[in-house]
Order: structure tokens, then sequence, then C-alpha cells
């Protein structure tokens, strides 16, 4: 039941407020400009939060704002998936503000007023897209987020920096520019309207007489939304390394890269929806792809040696997780895939915090460098070592809950194969995350490291990095809220 | 144990030791073979076991045969240098 | 959750935790009084189903409490008091903790009513003991630990792929007998899994691999849980199974052999623990009250003799620094009681009557016979015969007595410290307890016992069986000196052979990342783009050099306006998006 409420947008617009107050404020008054971020933060988090009670209850707060052509409008609709990864991405938002404090200010960075305000929009795409209630809207704001994300990849301002902002904003602009605009003009061509709906927009005839049309257009999506960073579109998540970390930790775990599958499940789920994908065969389109994903991206990762880099194939490959999970269309498998968004994202930001917060210390990158690490910086590595157990997917943590859910998934869907590729992404992702937290703990430092001055993990970002890792396990004990709201992507 | 230095150090009690040993293996034959005869011991699940002392002869050839088998195994196939697995 | 009963398993993994709290005393007395409090509420429980949680809209058994989990869970507690024991003296809390959380989990599978349950236990004691092999820190031992962990991460992948394929085909998740799957697709992960944790080869390499590594007290703990949880479980699910029958009764010999080549003393120890795992294996396969009541027996037996046998080759390592055979010697004479306690140990082993072993393994081998398995019988008796010749012979011959070598003087040895000693003496009077009072322990065996070991047909021939099998030791003396080499066994398909795999296709596929597709974006995409961006902007500025003569100022200022804008300063980008945001939406609310 659709309930008209203006919180949606409001969401929306919270942290743009907070954008501008931050570019007005500027460097003079730091700790106002932070206390900006924190705050428009918090007022999303609230936001967002006071719309549970109402899309528990099935009651969806919508909202339209302008009516541009029939079937064409800028739209706002929360519902259960949506609400859940705004509900992610602000209360991750907050944490990553605290700890991006930390790591500017102890590195002494430059053009911060910039990063905050790019941050902030970034954070008010993102609920754009989750709360879009159109392909229209979702477009929008998903080209908005790119954008705005640039000159944050771009932020060190290096030559390397522009390079790999560049083959960002290339990658992703093209492949929307390319395939989506397409895809999206055809949708409406098809259906005559942009609108999410439950069970698809398109027309049963349609399906019946041009199923090879739907076809490309459903590739044109799949591979548009290349923030999904599907194989061969991939390539631009390791180039954004570049990027500061708390940058990288955002777009890995929560803004960029969860929008892209976030936008893939939409269109799964809410433009094609379960009958139509399985009619035009796209679910094997789907899975295929996804199923090379996981495997190429840990395979790539296994034989990176910058931990950064590692870290961002890992995400290559447990994106497809979600687009996976998505892509069975059965209750399990989409339960599992639309919880993974939140359960990865909680696990994958707390490795990329570690990750800074290990650079910011002793400015080392490499993870042949981290022998013995642990003895000096306790925190940061046994933060490490439990995010490592919840992409591994072991017991009792939350990336245990999506893994088992996707499990029972593939054997709904009648796929060992699929099975196969799960597990032999957690086999994978244990072969490429184990050595780290092994040369941390039980490797000795070189003697040349030992004479080393002393190291100190900094506070304001060891705290929201404990936070999220500590949220790992809590979401693996008690999965209960995230399982609620998933559950109802699938009714 | 000063005992045991004493006893295996010397030569002359060494020897004793085997004798000594060697004497019990024949009573043991013995017993193995006289006793189940004499007093009926438990009941046997397969013909070959009532072969008198049938535990000590499949005893010997085990052990030879274990012996011998495995050397011949290990040097044509199993065995490799230390090192081996550090490449 | 029903109250009254504790779940010994969760005092141990919780109580750990407590330790780097303590100081001095208080702590050791924790240390001891934690396993201890585990083994009484083992001994106190009741039978019944305790426990019940509902998770996931199933329903998990934590506390499934019959004969053949009692027996389990206590001998898994004693050996958890006996462990702590033997480790009193480690500085290193981290050791304490991991220990016992291994500990607790084994308990915790012991208990388990239902699979998933069984999974979560089972995975904690997969990251527990690595954590026990990592923690001896030495390169080597790092190294070790992680094959440990991949394997048991595909152990545990096999386990879960087996319940959730078990699940949707019969929507319980009850742990029971899985005879009526049997060749299915779940039925053979489900056994695979605990298969590999029994260490059958050829899943079974990474046993002799992880156990000479962990530390001294490490492997101690090691010996008992993960392979005896495994039997216990295999009990459960799979008793009856022929398949189990030759498996065990041919790694019963595959232990053997592999053991007449290693050098390494922890090695050889291990090499026969999946001997004696053949043994439980070969048990739970014949499937007869007596063939399940031997294997249980001989679980129970196994865990302390076992345990005893490291502990005295722990105790060598630790007080001279050798491990390898060829280079050990001459230890009889500083090192007297070690060696004493440790003989007790390698006469439970081979089933020297009066000892644990006598009473235990014959019930196996009389099952093999009563099912009128010939082969089986000649194997396991065969296997018998080769225990005997290596733990009892061999190894304390070249570990205590042996060549007299010239040694530097502290590598002599002397006599572990009371603790340990302790330890080892408490073991060795459970192994010639159990072994002289057989019926301590036969009531609690899950089956009614109408066996009797002590029959003069059996003890003769086992004489006969042992003397002519150290006969034959002295007389092969010369052909059993030990070598400095290593036996190739089944994990060189990971340990080579996966590694060179994976390496080649890694390099194709880096090539593919960064060159093919990197090469793609460089001339489709990225030149073209740049090439047109410039053409671009010469294009404009020659268009603004035109237009001065003509409009001139007004398009110099407009241009100038608009690199302005496209200074990428993003604060400005900022501004004007949120300003645009802004107005947008005050014109959707003034439009309604």
């Amino acid at each position: 039941m659709v309930t008209s409420s203006v919180l949606p947008p409001l969401a929306v617009l919270a942290p743009a407020l907070g954008a501008l107050l931050i570019a007005c404020t500027g460097e003079r008054r730091r700790n106002l400009r932070e206390f900006w971020s924190v705050a428009a933060g918090v007022a999303q988090l609230a936001l967002v939060a006071w719309m549970i009670p109402d899309v528990l209850e099935s009651r969806t707060p919508a909202c339209v704002l302008i009516r541009v052509l029939p079937g064409i409008e800028l739209g706002f609709r929360a519902d259960a998936m949506g609400l859940l990864f705004a509900l992610g991405a602000s209360l991750l938002w907050i944490v990553t503000s605290f700890y991006s404090i930390g790591y500017m200010r102890v590195l002494e960075e430059h053009a911060q007023t910039r990063y905050y305000a790019c941050f902030a929009l970034a954070l008010s795409a993102t609920i754009g897209v989750a709360f879009a209630a159109n392909l229209f809207t979702l477009f929008l704001f998903y080209e908005g987020l790119t954008l705005v994300t640039y000159p944050l990849v771009g932020h060190k301002e290096t030559a390397e920096a522009r390079a790999g902002a560049r083959k960002y904003v290339i990658y992703l602009l093209g492949a929307a520019k390319v395939c989506l605009v397409a895809a999206i003009i055809l949708t409406y061509g098809v259906s005559g309207t942009l609108e999410f709906r439950e069970g698809g927009i398109l027309p049963a005839g349609k399906l019946a007489e041009e199923p090879v049309l739907l076809f490309v257009i459903f590739a044109l999506f799949l591979f548009g939304f290349a923030k999904n960073a599907l194989v061969p579109l991939h390539s631009w998540l390791p180039a954004a390394m570049v990027a500061p970390t708390p940058v990288s930790a955002l777009l890995h775990a929560v803004a960029v890269v969860k929008t892209g599958v976030f936008s893939t499940l939409r269109v799964f789920l809410f433009v094609f929806g379960p009958y139509a994908m399985r009619e035009i065969g796209a679910d094997h389109l789907a899975l295929g792809a996804a199923s090379v994903t996981i495997v190429v991206g840990s395979l790539l990762a296994l034989g990176q040696q910058n931990l950064k880099a590692r870290l961002a194939f890992s995400t290559v490959s447990q994106l497809s997780y979600i687009l996976l999970g998505g892509a069975l269309l059965n209750s399990s498998g989409v339960l599992g895939g639309t919880a993974h968004i939140t359960n990865h994202a909680v696990s994958k930001i707390t490795l990329f915090l570690c990750a800074g917060s290990i650079y910011v210390s002793t400015h080392k990158t490499e993870i042949g460098q981290m022998s013995g690490l642990a003895r000096r910086m306790p925190w940061t590595m046994g933060a490490f070592a439990l995010a490592s157990l919840s992409i591994v997917g072991i017991p009792l943590t939350s990336g245990f809950v999506s893994k088992w859910n996707l499990a029972l998934g593939t054997v709904q869907g009648h796929s060992l194969v699929l099975l196969g590729v799960l597990l032999a992404g957690s086999l994978l992702s244990a072969a490429y995350l184990g050595p780290i937290v092994y040369k941390a703990y039980f490797e000795k430092e070189s003697p040349l490291e030992t004479a080393d001055t002393e190291v100190r993990e900094v506070p304001w970002m060891v705290v929201p990095l404990s936070i999220s890792a500590a949220a790992s396990l809590l979401l693996g004990i008690f999965p209960g809220p995230v399982l609620e709201l998933a559950r109802r992507a699938l009714p | 144990m000063s005992f045991l230095e004493r006893m295996l150090a010397d030569p002359v009690r060494r020897s004793r030791l085997k004798r000594w040993f060697h004497v019990g293996l024949v009573v043991v034959v013995i017993a193995e073979i006289a006793l189940p005869l004499v007093f009926g011991g438990g009941a046997a699940h397969f013909s070959f076991e009532n072969f008198p002392a049938w535990g000590s002869i499949y005893g010997f050839v085990s052990c030879v045969a274990i012996i011998v088998v495995s050397k011949l195994i290990g040097k044509a196939w199993l065995m490799r240098r230390e090192d081996h697995d550090d490449s | 959750m029903t109250l009254g009963w504790i779940h010994p398993g969760l005092v141990l993994i919780l109580g750990a935790w407590v330790l780097p709290l303590l100081r001095g005393r208080i702590k050791r007395a924790a240390m001891l009084l934690l396993p201890a409090a585990a083994l009484v509420l083992c001994l106190a429980s009741t039978p019944g189903t305790h426990g019940v949680v509902r998770v996931l809209g199933q329903e998990l058994v934590l506390g499934r409490v019959d004969a053949t989990s009692l027996v389990f869970a206590c001998v898994f507690s004693l050996m958890a008091c006996i462990g702590m024991v033997f480790a009193l003296r480690v500085e290193d809390d981290s050791r304490h903790i991991t220990a016992l959380t291994y500990a607790g989990s084994a308990l915790g599978v012991t208990f388990a009513g239902d699979l998933l349950t069984l999974y979560v236990f089972w995975e904690v004691m997969a990251i527990a003991s690595t954590l026990l092999v990592w923690q001896s820190r030495e390169p080597s031992a790092v190294a070790a630990g992680f094959r440990y962990l991949l394997v048991h991460v595909v152990g545990g992948l096999a386990l879960l792929a087996g319940i959730v394929l078990h699940w949707s085909r019969t929507g319980s998740l009850a742990f029971e007998d899985m005879g009526a799957f049997s060749g299915g697709a779940a039925w053979s992960l489900i056994l695979v899994a605990f298969l590999l944790n029994a260490a059958v080869p050829p899943l079974g390499a990474w046993l002799p691999d992880a156990y000479a590594e962990a530390t001294v007290t490490g492997a101690v703990f090691m010996t008992a849980f993960t392979t005896k949880s495994a039997v216990y479980v295999l009990i459960r699910g799979f008793a009856g199974t022929e398949l189990l029958v030759w498996l065990g009764a041919a790694m019963a010999i595959y232990g053997v052999v592999y053991a007449v080549l290693e050098n390494d003393a922890r090695r050889l120890l291990a090499y026969h623990i999946i001997s004696q795992v053949g043994y439980m294996v070969c048990g739970v396969g014949i499937g007869t009250e007596l063939a399940i009541n031997g294997t249980t027996a001989h679980a129970f037996a196994h865990i302390l003799y076992k345990a005893l046998l490291f502990m005295g080759a722990g105790a060598v390592l630790q007080t001279t620094g050798l491990r390898k055979l060829s280079e050990m010697g001459g230890l009889y004479r500083t090192m007297p009681k070690t060696l004493g306690l440790y003989m007790v140990g390698a006469f439970a082993i081979s089933a020297v009557p009066l000892f644990s072993g006598f009473v235990s393994k014959s019930m196996v081998v009389s099952a093999a016979g009563e099912t009128h398995r010939t082969a089986v019988f000649l194997m396991l008796t065969l296997a018998s015969a080769g225990t005997f010749l290596h733990t009892g012979l061999k190894l304390p011959y070249y570990m205590f007595f042996g060549r007299e070598a010239h040694r530097p003087p502290d590598r002599r040895g002397r006599e572990p410290p009371a603790n340990m000693l302790a330890a080892m003496a408490l073991a060795a009077l459970a192994c010639i307890l159990l072994g002289v009072f057989p019926g301590l322990l036969y009531p609690h065996l899950p089956n009614p016992v109408d066996y009797a070991p002590y029959t003069l047909q059996h003890v003769t021939s086992t004489l006969g069986l042992l003397g002519f099998t150290a006969l034959g030791f002295f007389l092969l003396l010369e052909h059993l000196d030990p070598e400095p080499t290593i036996s190739l066994d089944t994990d060189w398909f990971y340990r080579r052979g996966a590694a060179a795999f994976v390496k080649r296709i890694q390099r194709p596929l880096a090539r593919l990342e960064s060159g093919t597709v990197g090469e793609i974006y460089e001339f489709v995409i990225r030149r073209p783009v740049l090439g047109a961006a410039t053409l671009l902007r010469r294009f404009d500025s020659v268009v603004v050099d035109s237009a001065l003569v003509g409009a001139g100022r007004s398009t110099r200022s407009l241009s100038r306006l608009l690199k302005t804008a496209a200074s990428g300063h993003a604060q400005h980008y900022g501004l004007l998006m949120a300003a645009g945001l802004l107005a947008l939406v005050a014109l959707a609310m003034l439009a309604r």
C-alpha cells in the first residue's frame, strides 16, 4: 500500500544540505565543518529510520516531485529493499565520517572541504538511488553519483590519481551513456512506463512476441550498470584504488558498488520480474556473468600483492554473490543476495578501514610488509581477522547468514554448479585473506622493522573500524532485522 | 636410571638379557599351543586361528613383511630429499 | 531454552576468555578448574534432549545426551583436563584460549542433535586447531597451518553443501543415521567431510603435516579432538556403511607403512593416529553392536594413550630441541621417567594385555571375526603387529636408546617439568586402569557388552604376536635405521599440484586483465576520447580567436566563464549541484 510521504525526498535532501553547509564553512572553521558532516549523517539516518515501521507494515512511503512526461517523473518510493540499502549506507556514513576525520587530519591532506562536501553529495545520490521510484529517477542519481565521486577518486591530484580517476569516470559514464540510456529508452518504448513494480512492467504480449529484443534490453541493463563490477567491465574498481582509503571504503562497501548491484537487482525484480526473466532466459545470462565474476575476481585477488588491490578484486567477486542471489529468482536466493548487500558492506568496509589504518600508522601498502603487524596494531588486525572470517563465511558472522541463504537458493534452483561456484568463492577468499592474517599474527617482523619508531594506532580510526567489525559479528549472531527487511524484496 | 644404564652398558648383562628374551619367546609359543588345548580357551572365529602358535607365526611374518615392503615402496617411489617441498 | 543442563562445551569456550583477566595462582587454578567443571557436568548429565533453540525457523538441538555422546564427551573432557595440566606452565594466554575453545567446540559437536549446530561447532574447531598449529610461529608451522586451514575449509564447505542439499530434500536438519540416503549427493558430501576430519586417505595428508608442526602442548590437544569427533559423527550417521570397512582396514595398514619410512618422531606418531583411527572407521563400517562398542572403547583408550605418546615425544622435543630420529639417541640415561611413562603408552597402543588397548582394539578385531571378514581380520592383525613395531619398538629404541652418537651436553636432555610428568602419569594411570579393570568402561558403552577380553587363547596369541614382532625387529635392525628423508603423501596434490595449477591460470588471467582489457581501454576508449577532447579544445580556441574580431569581448568573457565552470574545483560543482537540487525541489513543491 502506497502512502504519500515527504520523508524519502527529505532523506535525499539532508546530505545535500549538509554539503552546502560544509562548502560554506570551509577550512577556517574545521570543527564546525566536520560537525556538519556528522550532523547530516545523523539527520539522514533519523529520516530513513523513521520510515521503518511503515515499511514493516507494508505501507510504502512515496512521493512524486515532478512529472516530466507521462511515465517519466522524478519520484521516490521507500520499499523494504531500498530501506535496507539506505539504512546501511546511512549508518556506515556516520562511521566513515569519524574515520575520515582521523585520516585526513593525521595525514594533513589538502582540499578537505572539497572532500567532505563531495562525500555528503555522494551519500545524497546514493539515497536517491535507494529510494528511486522509477528508472528515470534512478538514472539521474546514478549518474550524479559518478560525477560527484570523481573528485573524490582523483583527490590526491598526482598523475597517477588523475589517470585512475579518468579511467573510473570513462568506464562508468561510458557504460551508462552507451548502454543504460538505450536500455531505458527501449524499456519506455516497450512498456510505456518506467515505474518499478513488483513482478515487472513488461507487458505479457511483448514477452511472447519479441523475446530477443527484451533479452538485448536486459543485457544492456546488466552491463550498463557498470558499478556492479561484472567482468569484463570491472577494471574501474582497482583503478579507483588511487583514492584515499576512506573513499575506497565508501566506494567499495557502501555507495558506488552497492548502487550498481542494487540497481541491477531492481531491474531483475521490478522491471523485468521473475517470470519475464525466466521466459527470455535473462537469468541464465546473469547467472553466468555472476559466476564468472566470482571466480575470476577471486583468482585475480590471489595474485595481488598490494593490500587495497587485493581487497578491490575481492569486492568484484563478492558483488556477484549479490547478483547471483538475485538472478536465482527464488525466495532463498533473493533473500541471501539482498542480505549480502548489508552483510558484505559491513565486513568490506572494516577491511578497507583497516588498510587505511595500517597506511596511516606505518605507511605500509604491500602484504609482504605486514609480517608481525598484529603486535603493533592489535585492534586493527583483530578487526581485520574478524571481518575476514565474515567474508569467508564462517558461522556466527554476517557473511555466513548470506552464504547459507544463497546456498539454499542454489539448491532450490536445482543447480549444483552454482553451489560449487559459491563454495569455490569461499575457498578462494580464505586463500587470499588467510595470508594477511597469519602474516600479521604469526610471522616474525623483519629485523629492520623492529628498529623503527613507535607505531601507534589512531583512535579516530580504530573506533570506527572496531564498530564495523563488531557489527559483522552481531549481524551474524542476530541476523533477524536484516533478514526481515530482505525477505520482503521478493514476496 | 642407573639400573637401566647398568643393564645395557655391560655386554655380559646385555647378552643375558637377550637370552632371557629368547627363553621368554619359547615359553610364549609353548603356552600358545598348550594352554588352549588344556583349558579350552575362547571360541575361534576362523579356522586358521586354531593353527598351533598362529599368533607368533603371523606376528613374525607381519613384521618382516611390513619392513620389507615398506622399505621397497619407499625406495622405489615415496621417499624424497628433505627439501623436496621447498621449491 | 530448557534449563537444567549446562553445556560443558560452552563452559570451556566462554570460560577460556576469563583467563587473561586472572593472574598467577588463580589463573593456574582456573586453567584446571574449567575442564574439570566440564568433566563433572558431563558425568552428571542425564540422558535426554536439552538445549533446544529456535533459529532461522528451525529447531536446533544443542544437547543430545545419550550413551554414545556421553562417553565421547567424558573422554574429551578428561583429555582437556590432562592437556591443561600438561600446558600449565605455558605463559601465552592465547594458547590456552585456543586449546579450550577447541576442546569446547569438540564437545559442541558431540552434543549436537542437528546438522546446523554440528556445522557451527565443526568450523569453530577447524579455526581453533589452525591457530594451535600457527602458534608455534616457525616458518614451517605457518605454512603448514595455512595448508591445514585450506584443507579444513574445503571439508567445511563440503559439509555445508551436503547439509543444504539434505535440508532441501528432507526439510529436516536432524542429525540421525543417514543410511536411507546412501549414495545420494548430500550423503556423499557429508561423508567426505567426515572422512576428511577423520584423516582417511587420500584426504588425510593434513594430519602428519600439521601435527608435527604444532606447539608441544598444542599437538597434544590436537591428537584427541578432530579425528575422534569425526569418528563419533561417523558412528551417528554412517554406521554399517560397507565402504568404511575397507577404507578403515586400508587406513590401518597405510599408516603403518608410512610410519616405517618416517624420520620425524611426531610425524611417525601422527601416521599411527591414522592407523588407529582406521580400526575405528572399520568398526563403524562393520556396524554390529560389538563393533560399535569396540569403536567407542577404542576411541576412548586411544585418546588417552595417544596423548601420552605425544606428551612423551613433545617432552623430548622441548628438552632437547630434537625431532628427527636420525639425530636422537641415548636419552634413557637422562630421561628415564619419560621413557617409562612413554612405554606405558606404547604398550597400550600395541594392545599388550593389562593395558587399555588390549580390551578395546580386540573388540573391533573380534567383530571383524564374528562377521567372517577374513581379509579385514588379517589386515587389522597385521596392522597391530606394525603398531607395536613402530610405537613400541622403533620409536623408543631410536629415541631413547639407539646410536650412541656424540652429543653436546646440553642436548642430552633432562626430565621435563613436574606438571608435564604429572599429566603423563595421569594418562598412564588411565591406560593401566582400563586395561586391568575393563569393567570401568564397558557399562558406559553404547550397546550392552557381551565380550570378555581376557580369554586364554586371546592373551597367548597376542603375546605371541607381539613377542615375535619384537624378534623380527631385532633381527632386521640394520634395515630400520631412520634416514633423513621425507615421504610423498597425497598432500602433493595441493602443495605442488594446486599451486602450479593456480599459477598457470593466474598468469594468463593477469595478462588479460592488465594487457588485453587494458589495451582495449587504452586504444579504443582513452586515446580517442582524449584526442577528441583536445581537438575540441583547439577548435574552441580557434573560434574564440576568430570571434574576437566579431562579437569579440563578450564571447571571450563567456568562454572565460565557461572555463571557470570547467575548473575542476568540485566545490563549485558541488555548490552548483546542491543549488540545482534545491531549485528543483522548490520548483516541484511550487508546481504541486
